[in-house]
Parts: C-alpha cells; structure tokens; sequence
C-alpha cells in the first residue's frame, strides 16, 4: 500500500505543481503574493466548462481557457499591480484581494457554488504492476508538469524576453537601462503565470471530472503558496519539488495517520518547515556575496 | 552639438533636485560633470535615460525632443546610461550581462562583440560563466561599462565609475573610457575623482545644487582656482 | 346629480371594504420560508414550487372548507440571524396561519422561540437535525424522518441487504455529518458488526479520496457508509473505480441527488441510498404528483418540493377536521391523526417527529436512480 499511497501523491503533487509555478513565476519577478492566481486560473477554467456545455471541441475549449487565463491576468497586473508597483508589498496584496473578490463572485453569479462534472472524454486506464495502479492520467499529468517546468526553464534561460524578466527580477531601473520594455515585460509574465495557472487547473478538474469554485482559492491560491514556501519561494524548481512534496504530505498524512487531522498535520508540518529551513528546499538563487 | 538640455527642471515631490539646467554635448566629445554630493548629478543622468521625468525644460537629441520618454526607446535612440554603483545584474552569469547589453539590438554581430570584450578583457573571459554577483567590485565596473557598450551607443552616460575601486583599477577604468572616447563615443562623465576626469575630458560643467555654477574646457577648469579649492583639494 | 354621485362613491366603498372583509376571512394565509437566494436556493425554490402546487390544485376544487388559500415567501437566506428578522416580521402578521419552513436546522433552532412567542406552528420540509423536536417547542412539527432514523436505516440496509461484514465509514466534517457518524456508530455493533476504518473529509474543499480508497482496500472494507454531500460521494466513486476498489456504497439521502449521477457518471452505478422522497416512485398517486410538478417546474420534485407539497395538505385535512386559528391547528397536528401524503404516512409523535414513516431506498441504475428493493 505505502506506493500507491506514493503514487497517489505523486499525481495529486504534480497537479499542484503546475498551479504553483503560474504562482511562482509572479512572485519571483515582483516578489508580490499574488492572492488573485487562483481566482484568475478559475475564471479560465469556468470559460472551457462555458464552452464545454456549449458543444465546443475539448481541445479549443482548453485551449481557449488557456487564453482567457492569459487575457485575465494581464488585466489583473494592470488593474490591480501596476497602479501600485511601487507602493510597497501591502497595498497591492490588498487591491488583488480585492480583484480576486470580484473574479469570485462573477463566477459564483454566473455558476453558482456547486460542483459540475467536467467531461472532455478522456478516460485514462490503469496499468496495473502487482496490486499497484498507475493511471495512465497521472503518469501524463505528471509528464506535463515536468514539461511545463522544462519549458519555462529554457524560455527564461535561452530567449531574450526570458532574460528580460530575469533582469526586471533583479532591478527594474536596470533592466529598462537595458532596453527592456517593462510594463510590456511583466505582463507576459502575469499572463504565463495565469496560462500556467489554467493548465494545472484543467488538469484538475479532468482528473476528479469534475469543477468547483473551490478549485481557485482553497485548492489553488492556498495550495500554491505552501508548496512555494517548502520549495523556495520564487524558484520554479522549488514550486514543482514543494508541490510534489505537498502532494506526497498529504496523502501519507490521510494513508497513515488521519483523514481528519490531515489539515491540520499538513499545516504543522509546513509551520516546522518554515521554521526549519526558511528558504525552502530549492530557494531561488541568490548571487549576492555574503 | 548632438545633445542638449534647455531649462531642466527636476522634481522629487517637493524637493527640487535641478533648476532650470541646460547643457550641450558636443558629438564626440568627452564632457564631464563634477559636483559635491548630492549636487543632482545622478539625477541629470537618470532623466536623459527616462528614469525620471522633468517638470519642466526640454532634452534634445540629434534634433529630437526626448523628454519624457521610456527608458527602452531612449537607449534604441543611442543613449547608454552606465549607472552608479556598479549594477550589474547579481543572478545572471558575465556573459548573460553582455548579452543583456545587447538586448535592443536584432543584428547578428553580438556574438562577436562579446567576443572582442572577452579578448580586451581577460579578467571577464575567465568568469564568462560566473554570476556576475560573485565578481570583485572592479569587476563588476569592468563588466557593466561593456554592458552599456553592447548596445553600440552614440552617447554613454557614466555616473562615477571610479567609485570604491582601487588606485589601480580607477586608472585601468579611466584608461578604458579614453580608449572609448576616442573610437569616437560621446561620453558624458560623472566624477568625484575631478583631476583625472578634467585630464581626459574637452569639457567640464561644474553642478551646485541642482545648478550649473561653471562651464569651460577641460584644460582651464583644471587651472581654475575656484575649481582647485572646491573640487582637487587646493 | 350630487346624490347619486355620492351614492356611486358609498356603493364603491361598500364594495371595496366589502370585499376585502370577504378576503381577509374567506382567504387561508400562510407563509413559505427558506433560502430564496444564494448557496442553496434550489431547495428553497423546491419549497415554493410544491406548495403553490398544493395550493393551486386545493383552490381549483374550491378551497379548504370554502375558503381559498394563499402564501406569501420570505427568504431566510439560509442564515440564522436572516431567519429570526423573518419570523419577527412575520409571527405579528395576524394573518399568517402557519410556515411552511425552515430549510435548515440551523434556521430552526434561531427563529422558533420567536415564532413561539405568537404562537405560529411551524412544518419543517426538510430540517433532520434529532435534537430539533428535544427542545420543548409545542409549535414545531416535521415531515421528514430526523437522522437518527435515516442513518439507522442506512447502516440495517448495508448490514441486512448488502450483507456487508467489514464495512468502513466515510463522514463529511460538518455539524450534519459528524451528528450521523455518531449515530452509525451506536447503530453498527447493535447489529454485530464492527467498523474496519473511518474517515472524514471537508464538504466543498477535499476532492482527493485516492488515500481513502487505498486505505479502505488495504484493509479490506466490503462496503462503505457515505454520510455526507452527493459531490464527495461521486468523487469517492470514482476515485474507487479507477483504484479497482468494489465494495458497496451505501449513503443517506443527502447523496440522492441528480447531481451524483451527473458527477460520478458510471462509477456510481449500484450505489444505494436510503432518502425521504423517491422522485421514480410509480405508485399512481406518487407517479401523478411527480408528473405535475415535473410538467410545471422542469424538474423533478426533491424531498423539498414533496414535503412542502404534503404539508400544504396536511393543514388542509386538519382544518377540515376543525382547525380554525393558530392554537387549534397545533392541537390538531398533535392530535396524532395520521395522514396520507405522497411522501408517505405522516403522523406526529408527541414531539413532533414522524418516526413510523418510511424511507425509500434507491439505488443508481443504468445512469438514473431506481427503486431499490429491500428485503
Ligand atoms: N528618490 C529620491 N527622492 C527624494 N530625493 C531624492 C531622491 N533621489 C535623490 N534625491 C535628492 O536629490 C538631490 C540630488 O541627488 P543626486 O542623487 O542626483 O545627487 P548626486 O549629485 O548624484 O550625488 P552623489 O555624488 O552623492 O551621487 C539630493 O538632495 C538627494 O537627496
Ligand atoms: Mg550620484
């Protein structure tokens, strides 16, 4: 039982893997919390179920949510960030809860609270190995997220507007010395981190069939944020390692101790974290000489 | 005359940093701008690359009104700012620096003019994959003067690139900027270090307090006996 | 001319005031109260429809001893402190006979004293809260089988027909849940089984139940008792099916909703649950009352819909057995007359509780709930 408890975790892990490094991603450039992420994957998400029960094709659908996720968050960073980039951390921790409330409530207007089943005709099957059983979902869910991770790594790394967000991380007055156009620059990365954010939420809601509001905030802005602090906040590796450890946390906590303390252990185990190693696992590269 | 300013006035908040400040650069030419701390030197600077914005007066480039633009369209028009304090970019590597540099060019010739800073400067070679945090502070100037280069600039601003380095190694930087001025750059020099900065200079603007108290060639100011007390010390 | 002008405006007053002395005596008010907006206005809504059924079909064949019925709808919000600013509007409307509400326990337990202090009798569709009728309100009354009951007859169900010999638990953490698992819990070893493993999760937050089923298989539960909401349970499902975990699960009537089917699709099949209201009933007079409403609603009527339907009759059959104010309504209800409505036999106990009427069980067939037949 211990690995399939693992491989539960595992592909419950990846899944938050995909959100946090949406989450990550922001937080690394501004060093802002971005509490409306999960709201904004939320909304890209409720468009593909719109779209869904419209008789649209999955594949446009998702894609299409994508895009909204994209689409939302650019306007997010301009409505909600940019008017006060400069203002310090609180106020724009306060105008994103802010535009998160109003994202939530539109859903809740146009949907309402219930959870609606989310059927795009996929159904994976299950590899069996002895009494274990690998979904073939998970083992794609799986693939994606590290995918995923690849391929930001490397668009970060080897182009030029992927180094112009890693120097607008460093200095924004450096940057735009360089020529890097700023506002344009740190509202792709909003936009990526929502795009992201939309993967990892559909993947969610193909993996249980089914959406809820709650994907957004309980299970997206929350769960991001801790896999970021047991990973590293504001490195990718350490969103998608911290993810899986999270995944893996919570499903050794409910297989071995108790479903109804899950929470509550999970979040002991993230407070000893913090105090144990403040930086996470993988904390982001720090380059300053000490 | 390729450049100039006409009446700039400065604000941060209710604090005026310039007044009413006008200065020419001749193309070609090596200019520099002493003054005590505090003067608003850095301040100039950070207006001509768009840092901040002027409250009033105009900035002229090659005919063109200026002020008030982006910083990325003020660096694609030609003007480099090499800024104070040795900003290199910590978490990128030396090369990853250079290349930033280059970020507004689209030619194919980067590659090789990070080749030739390499060959120039051997100290820069070695570390090409180190982040650029972990260099020597005389590194670190070595590293973001050719960073500005990298864009190929018409006019380079630098603001105190001597500061905190070594005898040696501010002679070595200075050595470097004569050499860029005359491949041809126009250059607009920052300096506490008055005397050898009036040595490779045409031109000097002497700044008190947000205005320009004196203008001359290099050669007299350095003869100067008000320039002599406030600025070489006597 | 001045005259008949006058006489015109005296016969026109006449008739007006006339007529309004006729309505306030020959009309039967009453009120429906329950969550009209937000998270759970669909049972609120329900409430409503089948009492306007009720009412329609009642005043069509002439009223309740000659006097026509009408109700007006307030919205407790499905909050407490909504529920007590309703009642305290409402209880001082002399005209008001009796509610037809609340929705939730918790509104019930908020806003009976003050509807005790005028003395309304209030007839709960839906609250199964047991402690309801422990508190000493004479003016409370409910049609709906209380979860002492629901969830005894889900665990003989599971013992008894399913022959389940292991069985695990699954509860929502909620109020609701933890109140039903207690029941269970006393219920299990009376029949001689005991539980192999329990479980709980946060409605509307968990949706991961993989760790549940691993640790359910592992230990080798044959079947699970689902006290929780309908999403859970489908989750639970299908998570099982894909995890090639077969036991039997069995659940209260909060699982027996549409929505598990929707949700769950073919991994709720064979899913069995013990509800109040079984919307597939083919008995005629059952099969007619689903028909109406489904024809004027587009919905099938809930346990919601059925109750406040067969309260609206209940009160009809005892002001024709010679209720006719507020006080004489509650002797009548107490009296202990039993009463024949589509959701089965209704008669109060003395704290107004319905504990001889039956459950149905249900279970999911072919991708739509059918009767199930117990032994
Ligand atoms: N961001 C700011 N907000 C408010 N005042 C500022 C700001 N930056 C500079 N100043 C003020 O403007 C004036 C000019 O500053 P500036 O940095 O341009 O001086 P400087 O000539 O470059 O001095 P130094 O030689 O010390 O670098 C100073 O009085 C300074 O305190
Ligand atoms: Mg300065």
């Amino acid at each position: 039982m211990l690995l399939q408890h693992l491989i539960n975790g595992l592909s419950i892990g990846s899944i938050y893997a995909l959100i946090a490094m949406g989450y990550n991603m922001v937080y690394g450039i501004l060093e802002l919390l971005n509490f409306a992420h999960g709201d904004v994957y939320a909304v890209g998400c409720f468009a593909a179920l719109g779209l869904l029960t419209m008789g649209v094709h999955p594949a446009l659908a998702i894609m299409a949510g994508i895009i909204v996720g994209f689409v939302i968050n650019l306007f997010v960073e301009k409505l909600a960030y940019r008017p006060v980039r400069y203002s310090g951390r609180v106020t724009p921790t306060i105008t994103a809860v802010g535009i998160a409330y109003i994202m939530r409530n539109a859903i809740l207007k146009i949907w309402g609270p219930e959870t609606f089943a989310f059927d795009i005709g996929v159904r994976g099957s299950n590899l069996q190995f002895g009494g274990i059983i690998i979904g073939t979902l998970q083992i794609y869910i799986l693939l994606i997220a590290v995918s995923c991770m690849i391929g930001i790594t490397l668009y970060l790394k080897k182009t030029k507007t992927g180094q112009g967000i890693i120097a607008i991380s460093q200095s924004i007055p450096t940057a735009a010395l360089m020529g890097v156009p700023v506002n344009r620059t740190i509202s792709i990365v909003y936009g990526i981190g929502g795009a992201l954010g939309v993967i990892g939420g559909i993947l969610f809601c193909i993996y249980y069939d089914s959406i809820f509001i709650g994907i957004g905030f309980a299970l997206g802005t929350i769960k991001a944020w801790m896999a970021s602090i047991i990973g590293g906040v504001g490195s990718l590796k350490g969103a998608v390692m911290g993810a899986i450890m999270l995944g893996l946390m919570e499903s050794m906590v409910s297989g071995y101790v108790s479903t109804l303390y899950k929470d509550a252990i999970v979040w002991l185990l993230l407070i000893a974290f913090v105090l144990i190693k403040p930086q996470g696992l993988f904390p982001a590269q720090v380059a300053e000489k000490i | 005359m390729i450049f100039s300013t006409q009446d700039l006035t400065v604000k941060y908040g209710q604090i005026t940093a310039l007044r009413d400040l006008s200065i020419i650069l001749e193309s070609g030419e090596l200019t520099t701008l002493l003054g005590a701390n505090g003067a608003g030197k850095t301040t100039l600077l950070k207006t001509i690359s768009g840092l901040l914005k002027p409250t009033k007066g105009c900035i002229t480039y090659q005919g063109v009104n200026i002020e008030g633009l982006q910083p990325d369209r003020i660096i694609k028009m030609g003007i480099a700012h090499c800024p104070e304090g040795r900003k290199a970019l910590p978490r990128q590597t030396v090369y990853e620096n250079l290349k930033m540099g280059a970020y507004i060019r689209n030619d194919s010739g980067v590659e090789k003019d990070i080749e030739y800073f390499f060959e120039r400067f051997p100290r820069l070679a070695e570390r090409r994959d180190q982040l650029a945090g972990h260099l020597s502070g005389g590194e670190q100037q070595m590293l973001v003067i050719c960073r500005a280069l990298m864009s190929k600039p018409k006019i380079l601003l630098l603001d105190e690139p001597s500061m905190g380095l070594a005898p040696l190694v501010v002679k070595e930087v200075f050595e470097i900027i004569r050499q860029i001025h005359e491949e041809g750059t126009t250059i607009l020099l920052v300096e506490q270090n008055a005397k050898m900065a009036l040595k490779i200079a045409d031109k000097g603007y002497i700044l008190e307090v947000g205005k320009i108290v004196a203008v001359d060639d290099a050669q007299s100011l350095l003869k100067s006996k008000a320039v002599q007390e406030s600025y070489l010390g006597g | 001319m001045n005259k008949r002008l006058a006489f015109l405006v005296m016969l026109i007053a006449v008739t007006l005031f006339g007529v309004s002395v006729a309505s306030a005596a020959d009309t039967i008010h009453f009120a429906v109260v329950g969550p009209m907006t937000g998270d759970s206005a669909g049972q609120g809504i329900q409430m409503k429809a089948g009492a306007q059924l009720a009412v329609d079909e009642i005043n069509a064949k002439g009223g309740v001893n000659g006097k026509k019925m009408t109700f007006e709808v307030a919205d407790d919000m499905a909050t407490p402190n909504q529920a007590v600013i309703v009642a305290q509007k409402l209880s001082l409307d002399k005209k008001i006979l009796f509610v037809v509400g609340h929705n939730n326990s918790s509104c019930s337990i908020a806003a009976l004293p003050m509807w005790e202090k005028t003395g309304v009798p209030v007839i709960s569709p839906s609250n199964t809260n047991p402690t309801l009728t422990r508190l000493g309100h004479k003016n409370y009354f409910r049609v709906v089988v209380n979860d002492d009951i629901m969830v005894n007859q889900v665990v003989k169900l599971a013992v008894k027909d399913l022959q389940v010999k292991k069985p695990a638990l699954v509860w929502e953490n909620s109020d609701y849940g933890k109140g039903m698992k207690d029941v269970a819990l006393k219920a299990l070893p009376a029949l001689g089984v005991s539980l192999v493993g329990e479980e709980s999760y946060v409605p509307g937050v968990d949706r991961d139940y993989s760790a549940i089923v691993t640790k359910f298989k592992g230990l080798g539960a044959d079947g699970v008792l689902f006290l929780g909401d309908y999403t859970g349970a489908a989750l639970l499902a299908k998570q099982a099916k894909n995890l090639n975990y077969k036991a039997k699960i069995v659940g209260a009537s909060s699982i027996a909703h549409p929505k598990l089917i929707e949700i769950g699709g073919p991994a709720v099949e064979g899913v069995v649950s013990v509800t109040s209201f079984d919307p597939n009933d083919l008995r005629p007079k059952q099969a007619a009352f689903i028909k109406k409403y489904d024809s004027i609603n587009k919905e099938k009527p809930g346990e919601w819909g059925a109750h406040a339907y067969d309260i609206v009759y209940l009160v009809k059959a005892a002001m024709e057995a010679g209720a006719t104010d507020r006080a004489s309504l509650i002797q009548k209800l107490q009296g202990g007359k039993s009463f024949d409505g589509v959701t089965g036999n209704i008669k109060f106990d003395k704290y107004g509780d319905v504990p001889d009427k039956k459950a149905f069980v249900i279970t999911v067939k072919n991708g739509s709930f059918v009767s199930y037949k117990t032994k």
